[in-house]
């Protein structure tokens, strides 16, 4: 029963004003004037109901509510806002004082204002090619903006979200970082228990559920929570509610399930009576109780949560595990105090837990690991793309002020102050930045998909929220302050330069004035320009070089033409390790039956594929794990098809046998060759015999029958140990099958094979290879391109620059050109004499962009290089970016020259046009 | 220094205060410029001349009680000051003086 409905009886309301126009009114009107304003209105609007339709009336206000704004606001301005306070009593007294200062002042502002707006409508092509510029240049910051904004800044939707962490179990390795595992069962319990600088903490156990019943079988990522989960983590369901304290000791027999925005509005049609009706989770049927926040798919993108234990007894799984930071308390302080807890920890768990300490992590940071990366690197690239667009639209305005001298010294002439043709100035470069960032934010609005991709992936923890790329108000106060910034930045050279005209000889001359002062500002700014550019251009040139080694290297498996399945044997119904052996035995069977296919083989693991499964193991006759010092490997569990299904090379030694696979021949081992050069060096490996854990552990010794080759996986640990099928039949498969052709033509069959096999079986995803590797550098290939575009939209900007530059000085030198044709010089001569103007300053920016860029490479190879090996190499580009090979060096800046030269060959080609006599008649 | 005149709308803005009296405020005389010259008038246009009359000292406002049918906000009452007046009379004179003689010629 819902009880929060209205009272119907109260519902009829009357219909009011509409209250947004309501709220622009008060947002201006003086205060003493609320009330007769705003009651008129009310008044007049309830008259008009009487007569005509609500909307019409609405209507009505609304245009009353404009007219009064544009009637009133520039008058109530003037009186009330500019004079340094809104305090109407204030202006009161200024008016008893006789002082008109603040009247001026935005008389003058006004003024300023519409002076501006004029001057720019009067040149409308200026006006849209700055506004254009300065348009992509904010817009390109923005948009990053926005990306950095959601990954680093916009609050977590937890209340107080900066106290929260993610809690880890660091175990030291020799010689390493220590490497960050999911917290033990045992550790949470402890922590529960012991840990006093928590306000609470909860654990959630990766599930994947089977849902049936009501519509098509699908795999559902879930998660059981322990108790105080939502008083944790700060959230309320939207509907419903959470776990009761009953629900919370009963576990999972309380058969009651919370579930996900998105998986309400999929699989309900967001009805709300949804809530009471039952869910079959792995064949047994649930109870929704509550419905979660939109985006909350926190943590691993899971869409449902049931209630679960976690005691000393329970089995030894490690859950994420989440804690709340006492009020008052710093990470520091905190952590001092786990510290503690983990020297008792090692005291009383020697067997477990003598190398582990507790380590709190901050959550933003656990969540968006080295994503910020690629988003603040691209932030330094748009940066200097702005840069650029500043020192163009600052040599536009030079230019523009140069040949509006005449006016200038004119308005000085009548009394205008320095300070006041300044002001002038500016009024006009702000206004053009504001213009250029309304069209920048309409530019980022339009491309947050776009940069969504960029961001963590949506069905990672959380990753709903951090792929919802949206302009809020951090973004708004940015683009605004970029524009005043670059309203500066850009225009102060010129309104400094045009305020100080030299009167008496630029009216003497009739306007024509010695501009080699203004002519320097502008060969300044373009050298300026083209250094920019080609330092961005230098980075770009490091990220593509970057990619394109990604996209070369040596996986250690071929990709293509093969089909991955990822499939799902529910617990409930593949109990039996038997049952499980034998699905196996006839998916690889009756998928090989396919025409078109090959081979297949199953893994629990792909290359590239989120998480890690590494164990511990120690070496028969040689180095051995021990509390405080592991050894780790990553773990395989494969079919004896999978490795050649792969297309993994087999070094020495051969492939699972058939037996092997059944788990009916005795335990045997196929280790990569990093695993075996390093731990059997000089020695043939085959026959060697090594266990997991340590070497007391209950785990048999392991024979090793085969080396393969070495194959590249997301996370740090080198070395893989690949182990059969039957000796470790897990229910989370997924199939390789090797095509002989296209490997998406035949996805349809290898579909309806499986459901032949078993009909409730979910299949969820089926893709390539090809994909998955694919997928595994979009992000790379995405940041690569647009800092590829930012380059080029710099290049253009910088040329285009150059290109106005020498035409201007052409311009200029009319006359003398004139002299030089009429003295004999051909068109030969004229154009070599332009192309050096051009060459010179493409070359002085060479000169300067070339440290700049020396620098800039060295920057990001300090500072980028060295990622934290605990997380995924996800953005490799830059954790790899080093230098950029000599050779590329050189054409780049080849071609930066050679394009300088083809801007100024323009102007040069119109400079052997002069007519002597009309140049000389020019004087 | 010119002699201060009124506009056209000041003036009809005028006269309806005073047709109102006590009870000059916005909403009616609005109200009263639209049924007696059948022309709309938009508040603003009212407030900005009531306003501009206020600064020359030609009307005089103070708040009244609020009301439950404006939202519970109260009534700005305007008054005629007299130098108003006078300067009403003399337009009205002037306009008559002008069109003396010319009725016949308009019709």
């Amino acid at each position: 029963m819902n009880t929060s409905e209205p009272n119907s009886s109260h519902a009829r309301r009357k219909p009011k004003p509409p209250a947004l126009a309501g709220r622009l009114l008060r947002s201006w009107l003086p205060a003493e004037r609320h009330a007769d304003v705003l009651g008129d209105l009310e008044e007049a609007f309830r008259a008009r109901l009487a007569q005509s339709s609500h909307r019409w009336s609405r209507l009505w206000y609304w245009r009353q509510a404009i007219w009064l704004s544009a009637r009133l606001l520039p008058e109530h301005v003037r009186d009330h806002w500019l004079p340094f306070t809104r305090h109407p009593a204030a202006s009161h007294h200024r008016q008893m004082a006789g002082a008109t200062v603040g009247k001026n002042t935005m008389g003058t502002l006004l003024q300023d204002l519409r002076y501006a707006i004029r001057g720019l409508l009067r040149s409308p092509g200026f006006t849209a090619v700055t506004v254009l510029t300065l348009g992509l240049g904010i817009g390109a910051n923005t948009a990053i903006f926005s990306l950095v904004n959601t990954l680093l800044l916009r609050p977590l939707p937890f209340s107080e979200p900066e106290r929260l962490v993610r809690m880890r179990d660091a175990v030291a390795r020799p010689g390493r970082e220590p490497w960050l595992y999911n917290t033990s069962t045992r550790s949470f319990v402890e922590m529960r228990e012991r840990a006093a600088v928590f306000d609470g903490i909860v654990a959630q156990r990766h599930r994947i559920f089977n849902v049936t019943g009501d519509a098509n079988p699908a795999r559902i990522t879930g998660l059981g929570v322990s108790s105080n989960w939502l008083a944790t983590l700060g959230v309320e369901p939207v509907m419903g509610r959470g776990f009761s304290a009953q629900e919370e000791r009963e576990g999972r027999n309380s058969r009651v399930v919370v579930i996900g925005y998105g998986l309400w509005q999929r699989r309900f049609g967001g009805r709300t009576e949804v809530l009471g009706r039952t869910l079959n989770l792995n064949g047994a049927p649930y109870a929704i109780i509550g419905v979660m926040p939109p985006r909350f798919n926190f943590p691993y993108g899971g869409e449902l949560w049931v209630p679960e234990t976690f005691d000393r007894s329970s089995p030894n799984f490690d859950p994420h595990v989440t804690a709340r930071i006492s009020s008052g308390l710093t990470l520091q302080e905190a952590q001092v105090g786990l510290n503690e807890l983990s020297r008792h920890l090692a005291e009383a768990y020697p067997d477990t837990h003598a190398s582990v300490t507790l380590r709190a992590v901050p959550l933003r940071e656990d969540l968006v690991k080295n994503h910020p990366r690629l988003g603040l690197f691209l932030l330094g690239a748009v940066a200097l793309l702005l840069l650029i667009s500043c020192a163009n639209v600052a040599n536009l305005l030079l230019a523009r002020s140069l040949s509006r001298e005449k006016e200038f010294a004119t308005r000085a002439a009548l009394g205008a102050s320095r300070a006041r043709q300044i002001r002038q100035q500016i009024t006009e470069s702000v206004l053009l930045a504001l213009f250029g960032a309304a069209l920048g934010l309409a530019l980022t609005s339009g491309v947050t998909d776009l940069l969504a991709t960029l961001s963590v992936s949506s069905t990672g923890s959380l990753g709903e929220f951090f792929s919802d790329i949206r302009i809020d108000w951090r973004v708004l106060v940015f683009g605004v302050l970029t524009a005043f910034a670059t309203a500066i930045l850009f225009g102060l050279i010129p309104a400094l330069r045009a305020s100080r005209p030299d009167l008496q000889s630029l009216l003497k001359t009739g306007g024509r004035t010695d501009r080699a002062a203004g002519g320097r500002s502008l060969r300044a700014l373009v050298v300026a320009e083209v250094a920019l550019a080609l330092v961005l251009l230098t980075g770009a040139g490091m990220t593509f070089q970057n990619l394109s080694a990604l996209r070369q290297r040596n996986l250690g498996y071929n990709p293509e033409n093969r089909l991955i399945v990822h499939l799902a044997m529910p617990a409930f119904k593949y109990r039996d390790i038997s049952a499980r052996l034998q699905f196996v035995r006839q998916l690889t069977e009756r998928v090989e039956a396919i025409p078109g296919i090959a081979s297949t083989g199953v893994t629990h693991h792909l290359p590239l594929s989120d998480g890690s499964d590494t164990r511990p193991f120690s070496v028969e006759h040689g180095p051995a794990s021990e509390p405080g010092n592991q050894l780790l490997t990553n773990i395989r569990i494969v079919s004896s098809g999978y490795l050649s299904t792969m297309g993994i090379p087999l070094k020495q030694g051969r492939f699972f046998t058939p037996e092997e696979n059944d788990g009916s021949a005795p335990p045997a081992l196929i280790v990569s060759e990093p695993m075996a050069l390093r731990y059997w060096p000089g020695e043939n490996p085959i026959g060697k015999r090594m266990k997991f854990g340590g070497l007391d552990s209950q785990s048999p010794w392991r024979t090793v029958v085969g080396v393969v080759g070495d194959v590249e996986e997301r996370y740090e640990v080198e070395e893989t140990a690949y182990i059969p099928y039957g000796h470790a039949p897990v229910g989370d498969l997924m199939l390789v099958a090797r095509t002989a052709t296209d490997a998406r033509a035949l996805a349809n069959g290898v579909r309806s094979t499986i459901w032949d096999i078993d009909p409730d079986l979910p299949v969820d995803r089926v893709e390539t290879m090809r994909q998955l590797v694919r997928a595994s550098f979009s992000q790379e290939r995405l940041g690569t391109y647009l800092i590829g575009m930012f380059a080029v939209f710099g290049l253009s900007i910088a040329l285009l620059g150059l290109y106005g530059v020498i035409s201007y000085v052409m311009g200029q030198r009319t006359h003398e050109l004139g002299i030089r044709i009429a003295l004999g010089s051909g068109p030969p001569g004229i154009i070599r004499l332009v192309l050096r103007q051009g060459a010179a300053l493409a070359l002085g920016g060479i000169a300067v962009g070339v440290p700049g860029a020396l620098l800039l490479t060295r920057v990001m190879a300090t500072t980028l290089a060295g990622a934290n090996p605990n997380v995924p190499l996800d953005v490799r580009v830059l954790a790899e970016a080093t230098t950029l090979e000599p050779a590329t060096y050189a054409g780049l800046i080849g071609l930066f020259l050679a394009v300088a030269l083809l801007a100024s060959y323009l102007p040069a080609r119109r400079a052997t046009r002069i007519d002597p006599v009309e140049a000389l008649r020019v004087e | 220094m010119g002699r201060e005149s009124l506009g056209e709308f000041e003036q009809l803005v005028l006269l309806a205060c005073i047709r109102l009296g006590a009870e000059a405020y916005a909403v009616p005389i609005i109200e009263e410029i639209g049924t007696r010259t059948g022309r709309t008038t938009s508040h603003a246009a009212v407030y900005v001349a009531l306003r501009r009359l206020e600064k020359k000292g030609l009307v005089t406002s103070t708040l009244g009680d609020p009301t439950p049918e404006r939202g519970g906000r109260a009534k700005r009452y305007f008054r005629v000051e007299p130098a108003a007046m006078g300067l009403l009379r003399e337009s009205r004179d002037a306009l008559l003086s002008m069109w003396q003689d010319l009725e016949t010629m308009t019709k």
